[in-house]
């Protein structure tokens, strides 16, 4: 079954569903830093990240394993908004440079026809 | 300092976790479910193994270093993504993508710095 087929457009939507739930794990994991395994923080990470992975399954059958796991990378961006707005990260210039050179990557891995 | 070399083998394996879940997770998405069944589930089982050994490194570096830092250094993992993909999966990797991949190690490296 694993016969080379090119990227399609559903393989790259759900693996921007599954950076997303994994970024909203990996920020509820941030929020449990400290507690202890009863902290209910880090059950509602695993519950996202685990959505992920299997988000993230689903989407390989839709494509090339190179193309799409690069895509998760989208997820930095949704976990700096969250750092920024709910943890108060610091944001700088670089952050901003490095975001947009992380987004530009993934377009160009995104968009290649291989 | 030895913490930190602590720290930084515990990133390097949580990246080689992500890469070969991310693999195994391939394998189990090309496999026939209704043909063969007991082999999606044996890579499925792996991928998640590995993936959530992964998950379980990402919880306790997080304990020591910024979140937006940790996260941004998993793009690492996309590295060994390219060498398993090439070497095991027989997929290209042509110069873009190369070339994305390393935007988004430049991109990680502004995020550090």
């Amino acid at each position: 079954m694993s016969e080379t087929r090119s990227t399609s457009p559903i393989g790259i939507i759900l693996m921007v569903a599954a950076a997303f739930s994994t970024a909203t794990g990996q920020f509820f994991w941030k929020l449990a830093a400290g507690g202890g395994l009863f902290d209910w923080h880090l059950w509602i990470g695993f519950v996202f990240y685990g959505m992920g992975a299997v988000l993230m399954t689903v989407a390989f059958r839709f494509g090339r394993l190179s193309v799409l796991h690069p895509l998760l990378t989208i997820g930095y961006v949704i976990a700096l908004v969250y750092g920024v707005s709910f943890l108060n990260e610091p944001i700088s210039v670089t952050l901003v440079i490095g975001t947009v050179l992380i987004l530009a990557g993934v377009w160009l891995i995104g968009g290649d026809e291989h | 300092m030895s913490i930190n070399l602590l720290l930084i083998l515990m990133l390097l394996v949580m990246t080689w976790c992500g890469a070969f879940g991310g693999y195994f997770l391939k394998l189990a998405s090309d496999t026939d479910f209704k043909k063969e069944l007991p082999v999606l589930v044996k890579w499925l089982i792996i991928g998640l193994l590995s993936y959530g050994s992964g998950a379980i490194l990402n919880i306790i570096v997080l304990r020591y270093m910024p979140y937006t830092i940790v996260f941004s250094l998993t793009s690492i993992t996309y590295i060994w993504t390219f060498v398993l993909s090439y070497f095991l999966l027989g997929e290209p990797i042509t110069k873009r993508k190369l070339f994305g991949v390393g935007l988004i190690i430049i991109g990680a490296v502004c995020l550090v710095i």
